[in-house]
């Protein structure tokens, strides 16, 4: 391989691996609060919406904001916080086989793995680490680590993160989330959250076959 | 067809234009690591162990919990504890099914839809705050802080003091309690006999226990304590224990005998007893002796002779023949019993809501309390004792309350009930409803089940749902219950195993013990224990009330309590939990104890020549010496609250100190106080209304409590769902016969409140005429298992798809009328009558 060629892969993977960085960065926000104004005002604006669009997330636009956020908060309470009958976006309820609790072992699993990679929880985080967001985010964050090591052509960094990036997949993420996808899918009343679910679905998917067939 | 590219694009767009917000990493590490020694995949984690108190129940009973990578996996008995010694109930056992409920509610919520609609919104703390704390100041700048209601289920020791502190220092004393629907008759009557309203039953020192109504091996207000110092009592010393109720429960089975009794006709074979022992002079030695500290007649300087007299013109028509008749039970078997329990010394008569929760429910409770005193059981070993407790230290709260108003909402409806010395708890909807004794604006209820715990629950859930009766609700709940449901705005509160407390549960055997409550685990997401919200409300309303969280209210107490001090203070009881002071001794015979001279002289303090009550007229707030001395005690309001002593003889002596009412400090079997409404002063039977005359298709409905659920806060517990899940009818088979049913027949019950439909068990283990129906089941919310609906994604939950029982149960409530014992308010919940059918 020579250097002209390594270079251009080099610049495809960091611009893959920036990518990846929004995409876990967006759907982390997502399932971890309802839209709020600056959210939705950032979603609406053009260059946001089109990219939002082509994720096959649509927010309604012949409508009252203040109604249409009002209806998002309701369906993202009414998913994913309840009370009642709800959708508890944790792998501790979700995984199955598994405990069925709030912070069960999964939780556990979650939180030594994210603490064995050096890792530390902010002190105000009260959630459990095995929330969908959590996992999200953390990904992101391991994401953006190769990315930057990538950049400064740390490779056995950006390897290390990646072999990091796969286990988390593998052992935490892919054992749960893509049914609670399908969860989400069956339950949503609104379209955008039934798309949400059918978009972080389609991402999951392409992530396995990245994660899966190209690291080792 | 969405593609890797599109992904690709898009992303990289987020990627640029969405910042970066972590919210649950720290900054990432500088070096990516695989794994960290104490972190292994492989070995595991050590168990951390914690000591702390259990909730479940009122008994608090001290605990350990077992925390491993964080999470709660076991909880198990506190071996140091004199109290439990070690044990833990079943229900406690669960306790680690709480934290982990998956349908718990992890931040607060306002209702967005119709009230009860079932259509939320999550918001934050500081929103929710800033709308409660709005409209409570401006109820308070309108000058109307008493239509702020708080109305609690279970608050007890140091969560009592912090929200009541907060509610003090608002100003409102509109604060209800579920006591009359618990225990709160019993309590009234002891408070009418001895003063104060809760009883201990020294069973390590008996030799003979009768047992009226009480199920305390399944479920009591101390409950492993007691249950197993009865137990060893039977097993160890051979202590013979009578059972008098309408069914066979598992305290009754493990007794010596059982005898079956009609409900609501305790009564009757207790003043038939108590008429054996005075007719046979078996009031001799030791019942005589104690007689001296009776009040028997309205003269309280009666003579010996004049008491033994009064006793037996009383008790003379009480025959065991006429209570046979009465009550079902042999006369020869109730003379038996009397004269067993009077030769038998000493003994403890024990009782609950199987005898007190009638129509003569109080004059029950005070009959009892006669059959202890008439054979000189009370407060000596071995008897009937007044509860001892730990006398914790604590700040006081914000400095400068202010005059505290209260809406008449509490007490039932006026005039009818006589001495609501706890309230009528069970009314408050109702009496809201009504209007006239006026409203709250603002109800917020805490551990509490206003719809789910009171008798006739539509008409709850009626009162409840109208915004124009209620025009703002709030629920503080770990759990989506039946009433959180029809709240505003739900306040996810902490569940026992992630508080901070300290704790003060009567002792079984008469030595105080000090114990706390302490985070096994940390509350989860946006879930706050509410006394810490109390303590946040407090200061931004401008009444800060001293200390910053419930932690530190614990911390400052053990630095105030001495001998808690003396022990190591926090330090000490963080890692050990309990503390028992080496020197203290079992507390008997407390009513021998004589005040200090100093105490009976100065200016503060009046002789009543009347009672023989020595009373400081200052503490009990009278306007002056003159007014309160031409008053005399009995009629001065809360003169109770200046007592000193009572004058026995020639001495005084602390005796039976009063609470809540201006009884004087005599053991009174004789109330000058009943007798001044115009009620007997003297235990006195009559018929319950209700079942004068029953018609052939109707039954008499009694309730029940088993050993593994609580009231209404324990079926979320998939333990212990598992095991109690369904509550079918108990019906005797005579009276099944007679109605046509047959074991597993579908019936119906209805009353004026309403029907109910639920399946029969036809059982020899309940009396003829009877249908028993326990207390704990028919949730429609609480959860998957307490509800038993089923949850989104019931499918996919393991636990749920092992679940192996469909029904739910039944519960009792929705027929039951809301009905007060006349003299004290206790809900009467085994007086209905109710018409029973097959489907």
């Amino acid at each position: 391989m020579n250097d002209r060629h390594k270079g251009r892969m080099t610049d495809e993977v960091i611009q893959m691996a920036l990518s990846r960085v929004g995409l876990y960065r967006l759907f982390s926000r997502l399932f971890r609060y309802e839209i709020d104004d600056e959210l939705f005002d950032k979603l609406q604006s053009p260059p946001l919406r089109e990219t939002l669009e082509s994720l096959g997330l649509q927010l309604p636009l012949d409508t009252d904001n203040h109604e249409l956020l009002q209806t998002l908060a309701e369906e993202y309470t009414w998913l994913f916080v309840g009370p009642g009958k709800h959708l508890p976006p944790y792998a501790s309820v979700q995984k199955k086989p598994g405990a069925g609790l709030l912070n069960g072992p999964e939780t556990a699993a979650v939180r030594r793995f994210i603490k064995g990679t050096g890792f530390k929880f902010n002190d105000s985080f009260k959630d459990y680490p095995d929330h969908i967001s959590a996992e999200f985010e953390y990904m992101e964050t391991l994401v953006q680590r190769e990315h930057d090591a990538l950049i400064s052509d740390d490779i056995v960094e950006a390897e290390h993160s990646r072999t990091i990036q796969k286990n988390l997949f593998e052992e935490h993420m892919d054992i749960w989330i893509p049914q609670y996808c399908e969860l989400v899918l069956d339950n949503a009343k609104h379209s955008f959250y039934q798309q949400l679910a059918v978009s972080t679905s389609k991402f999951l998917a392409l992530e396995r076959d990245l994660l899966i067939q190209t690291t080792t | 067809m969405l593609n890797r590219r599109d992904f690709l694009k898009a992303g990289a767009a987020l990627a640029g234009t969405l910042g970066m917000t972590r919210v649950a990493l720290a900054e990432p590490p500088r070096q990516l690591l695989m794994g960290g020694k104490d972190f292994s995949r492989r070995t595991g984690l050590e168990r951390e162990m914690k000591p702390s108190a259990c909730w479940q129940c009122v008994s608090r009973c001290p605990n350990v919990g077992y925390v491993e990578d964080g999470r709660l996996v076991k909880i198990e008995g506190q071996i140091n504890s004199i109290r439990t010694l070690g044990k833990l109930c079943a229900k406690g056992q669960a306790g680690v099914n709480q934290p982990n409920d998956p349908d718990r509610i992890l931040y607060p919520l306002r209702r967005t839809g119709k009230r009860g609609e079932g259509k939320w919104k999550k918001i934050s703390w500081d929103e929710a705050l800033t709308e409660i704390t709005n409209y409570l100041n401006k109820l308070k700048d309108e000058g109307n802080p008493e239509k702020f209601m708080f109305h609690y289920g279970r608050m007890k020791a140091s969560s009592s003091k912090i929200i009541k502190q907060f509610l003090a220092a608002y100003g409102t004393k509109t604060i209800g309690n579920h006591t009359s629907i618990c225990e709160g008759g019993k309590w009234t009557a002891q408070e009418f006999t001895w003063g104060k309203h809760y009883d201990n039953w020294d069973f390590d020192n008996a030799r003979f226990v009768l047992n009226f109504g009480s199920n305390l091996f399944e479920a009591h207000t101390n409950h492993v304590s007691t249950a197993q110092r009865l137990v060893n009592a039977i097993n160890e010393r051979g202590v013979r224990v009578v059972s008098f109720d309408v069914m066979l429960s598992n305290t009754v089975s493990k007794s010596g005998e059982w005898v079956p009794v009609k409900p609501g006709t305790d009564l009757a074979a207790v003043l038939a007893m108590c008429h054996v022992i005075m007719k046979e002079d078996l009031y001799l030695p030791h019942g005589e002796e104690f007689l001296k500290f009776c009040r028997v007649t309205e003269n309280v300087n009666a003579s010996m002779e004049e008491k033994v007299a009064a006793l037996k013109a009383h008790l003379k028509d009480y025959t065991p023949e006429w209570a046979e008749q009465q009550s079902g039970v042999p006369a020869d078997k109730l003379r038996e019993i009397a004269r067993a329990f009077a030769l038998n010394y000493p003994a403890v008569v024990i009782s609950y809501r199987g005898a007190v929760a009638h129509h003569n429910g109080h004059d029950c409770e005070r009959a009892i309390q006669m059959l202890a005193a008439i054979t000189g059981n009370i407060d000596v070993p071995g008897g009937r004792c007044r509860a001892v407790t730990p006398k914790w230290k604590y700040p006081h709260g914000y400095p400068n309350p202010p005059k505290a108003r209260k809406l008449d909402v509490l007490d039932g409806f006026k005039g009818k009930v006589m001495f609501p010395t706890h309230h009528i708890s069970h009314q408050v909807l109702d009496v809201i409803r009504d209007g006239s004794q006026g409203r709250p604006d603002l109800y917020m209820w805490y551990c509490y089940q206003p719809v789910y715990s009171n008798p006739q629950v539509q008409r709850n859930i009626d009162t409840l749902k109208d915004e124009k009766i209620l025009p703002f609700t709030v629920s503080i709940s770990p759990f989506y219950d039946e009433s959180s449901a029809l709240a505003d705005i739900i306040l996810p509160d902490a569940t026992y195993t992630e508080r901070w407390d300290w704790e003060d549960m009567v002792s079984p055997n008469q030595i105080p013990e000090y114990y706390m409550r302490q985070p096994l685990v940390e509350p989860p997401a946006e879930v706050r224990d509410f006394k810490d919200v109390c303590i946040e409300m407090a200061e931004r309303m401008g009444f800060p009330l001293g200390y910053r969280s419930a932690k530190e209210f614990f911390r400052l107490s053990c630095e105030m309590t001495p001998s808690v001090k003396k022990a190591g203070g926090y330090d000490y009881m963080v890692k050990h939990g309990v503390y028992v002071d080496p020197d203290d001794k079992p507390l008997f015979y407390q009513f021998l104890k004589e005040p200090p001279a100093s105490k009976l002289e100065g200016d503060e303090v009046l002789f009543d020549s009347d009672t023989g009550v020595y009373w400081n007229w200052k503490k009990a707030h009278a306007p002056g010496r003159e007014e309160a001395a031409a008053k005399g005690y009995t009629h001065s309001k809360k003169a109770y609250k200046g007592y000193i002593g009572q004058k026995v003889g020639d001495k005084v002596y602390e005796a039976f100190k009063p609470d809540k009412i201006n009884k004087t400090g005599y053991f009174e079997l004789y109330s000058a106080l009943m007798a001044n409404k115009g009620l007997p002063a003297m235990p006195t039977w009559h018929q319950i209304p209700e079942h004068i005359n029953i018609n052939p298709d109707e039954m008499i409905l009694t309730t029940y409590k088993v050993n593994v659920q609580t009231h209404s806060r324990t079926q979320n517990c998939k333990w212990l769902t598992e095991i109690y899940y369904e509550n079918p009818a108990w019906i005797n088979p005579a009276t099944a016969e007679q109605f046509g049913i047959e074991e597993g027949d579908d019936i119906r019950l209805t009353s004026g409140m309403g029907k109910i439909e639920t399946r029969a068990r036809v059982t020899p283990a309940v009396y003829p005429g009877i249908i028993s129906i326990s207390n704990h089941c028919g949730h429609w919310e609480y959860g998957r298992m307490a509800s038993g609906k089923k949850t989104l994604f019931s499918i996919d939950d393991p636990d749920y798809a092992r679940k192996w029982w469909s029904e739910n149960g039944v519960h009792p409530n929705w027929i039951i009328p809301s009905s007060p014992d006349p003299v004290n308010g206790q809900q009467r919940w085994m007086d209905t009558v109710v018409k029973v059918e097959k489907v």
